[in-house]
């Protein structure tokens, strides 16, 4: 049931999909979307048991019909071990394996962005300055480092590699002219 | 296996960011992208994302409540605007209005251009989620352009029928769930006592009518005490009922900052210590019921509007204690050092303050006067309204 999450008071129907109304309970105006899924009961799966001979069982439970093979690893899984992820079919082991990996998209809670600290550690000297002869070589060490790992999910340009990256050498090679006229001196 | 971790790494998803971005204590960020099958929350620290993902087809609802935070940031924003505005055409006070020009002008305008603020919270069958990226009403509708046809692509359109029957069904999981009200009673029950929302509940009561459905069931207004507000949690709802609360503790505060600031506003005629020491004693009380009142709103029906004022009042008293103790500090240091050892000779000194000894005296009276008067009536006239509107 939707609520007001100020009062707590339940939206009635009449102010569900009917644009900004009056919550009934404190007054606040209140804007409700209501789904199908609201009055939806959820139902578990229920795997059915292996009667016959000739039928293959699950590979997790024997003694239930297996009824699709692990898009991963082929094994044969029951109804109640089937894990549908993006149209594939799963067993829990891929799955907690391929989580654990940070390697599939579609469960994958958190990613580091390495394009943007490359980025960072290419402008911090612009602070810092002393910093540079440390954050230079580092910036193109991370760049080859990280290139190809993945992205932010919502980005896909990596410009933030290439510019970091040449901001790093512009540095290397400032350090190398300055270096070589102190040399000269 | 290999494969089907390949494909996740090389084929980024295709998200569509929607609009509104929240930003979170300065350097995070959070976002809300619509993706082919799912709503996906990123939630940004600069250099590392966190992600939430809400498929279409297991969003139940939408709610956006709107908050209060527009108006009084318009109004604080634009009253400290034109006071700066105002400062700079006197002769000396050109820098303290060019001061207040540069932190209120930026505020008034950034609400004035984007509008009314909004509270928005998606909710599955687990979970009720904040979604700060939608705290603005425009922001909010233009989301919801985009995402209901997705949703709707996804699950349908839930007539209401169905959503009055989940309301039953839900109410029917939960025993103990008090009978529903009738119509008469409860209207009496919540605004036949001064029957300032009878218009409004009538106009509800007619389009409820028209489309056939049956009294909403508020379990904060209509359980009786001691019962659970079980009517209005569903399945997922782990949040007990708010309960109908008289705010005293956010009276007295009121009050006390309402006397205290015309007792500060006494200064403007004539100085002396007793007004001055009065005022601060009913500053400092402002403060305890102010903390009082942040303690006790928890879990109850206290509109925004109040919550927000309490901890705008609390803050405000808090700062107007530290401005007036740094200014009476400044007075001794400058007039008699010798009597800095003492803090009853601070006190007397902040209580001896004329706003006519200079510009930064006479702007810290009108800052205190206004915005105490700014905190407090709109404060007082908030709680005398919800308690005439929910008395039982």
């Amino acid at each position: 049931m939707l609520t007001c999450d100020n009062c707590n008071t339940a939206v009635p129907g009449y102010l569900v999909n009917t644009g900004e109304a009056r919550c009934p309970g404190c007054g606040d105006k209140i804007t409700a979307y209501a789904f199908p899924a609201i009055a939806r009961v959820e139902q578990g799966q229920h795997p059915e048991s292996l009667m016959e001979l000739g039928h293959a069982g699950c590979f997790y439970h024997p003694g239930k019909k297996a009824v699709v093979p692990c898009g991963s690893c082929g094994r044969f899984l029951c109804a109640l071990c089937d894990l549908e992820l993006d149209g594939k079919h799963l067993c829990p082991a891929c799955l907690e394996t391929g989580k654990d990996a940070g390697k599939i998209a579609s469960v994958e809670k958190e990613r580091v962005n390495h394009d943007s600290l490359v980025l960072s550690m290419a402008i911090l000297p612009v602070l810092i300055w002393p910093i540079v002869v440390i954050t230079a070589p580092l910036t193109i060490y991370s760049t080859f480092r990280h290139w190809k790992k993945p992205l932010s999910l919502t980005r896909k340009s990596r410009w933030r590699f290439i510019a970091g990256s040449g901001i790093a050498l512009l540095e290397l090679a400032g350090i190398a002219v300055i270096a070589i006229t102190l040399a000269a001196q | 296996m290999n494969g089907l971790l390949r494909e996740g790494m090389k084929q980024p998803v295709p998200y569509k960011k929607l609009p509104g971005t929240a930003t979170l204590w300065l350097v995070g960020s959070q976002r809300l992208w619509a993706g082919p099958d799912h709503l996906l929350m990123v939630t940004s620290s600069g250099y590392t994302e966190a992600y939430k993902r809400f498929a279409y087809r297991d969003i139940q609802g939408f709610v956006s409540r709107r908050t209060c935070h527009w108006a009084l940031g318009l109004g604080l924003g634009g009253f400290f605007s034109a006071l700066g505005v105002l400062l700079c055409f006197t002769e000396d006070g050109w820098s303290l209005g060019a001061f207040f020009l540069f932190f209120a002008l930026p505020v008034a305008l950034w609400n004035l251009v984007f509008g009314p603020t909004c509270r928005t919270t998606i909710r599955t069958a687990v979970q009720t989620e904040k979604v700060p990226s939608l705290s603005r009403a425009r922001h909010f509708r233009k989301a919801m352009r985009q995402v209901l046809p997705r949703i709707q692509e996804a699950q349908g359109v839930l007539t209401p029928e169905e959503y009055e029957g989940a309301f039953r069904e839900a109410k029917e999981q939960r025993p103990g769930t008090p009978p529903p009200v009738p119509l008469e009673q409860g209207i009496e029950n919540t605004e036949g006592a001064q029957g300032l929302f009878a218009g409004r509940r009538t106009l509800y009561d007619d389009m409820r009518k028209d489309i056939g459905l049956s009294l909403p069931q508020r379990a904060s207004l209509d359980a009786p005490p001691g019962l659970p507000g079980a009517a209005l949690a569903g399945r997922g709802q782990a949040r007990k009922a708010a309960r109908f609360w008289s705010a005293s503790p956010h009276f007295r505060a009121f009050v006390c900052l309402f006397a205290s600031t015309a007792l500060d506003a006494t200064r403007f005629s004539f100085t002396s210590s007793a007004p001055g020491l009065a005022a601060l004693f009913l500053g400092s009380a402002a403060i305890i019921f102010f903390i009082l009142g942040l303690v006790k709103q928890y879990n109850t029906d206290l509109p925004g509007m109040i919550r927000f004022l309490t901890w705008a009042g609390a803050a405000f008293c808090l700062i107007k204690l530290a401005i007036l103790y740094i200014t009476g500090v400044l007075s001794l240091a400058i007039n008699a050092p010798d009597e800095l050892a003492a803090n009853a000779d601070i006190a007397l000194a902040m209580a001896r303050l004329s706003p006519y000894d200079g510009h930064g005296g006479m702007a810290v009276l009108l800052v205190c006067v206004f915005g105490g008067l700014a905190v407090s009536l709109p404060g007082l006239a908030l709680v005398f309204y919800h308690r005439a509107r929910r008395r039982p």
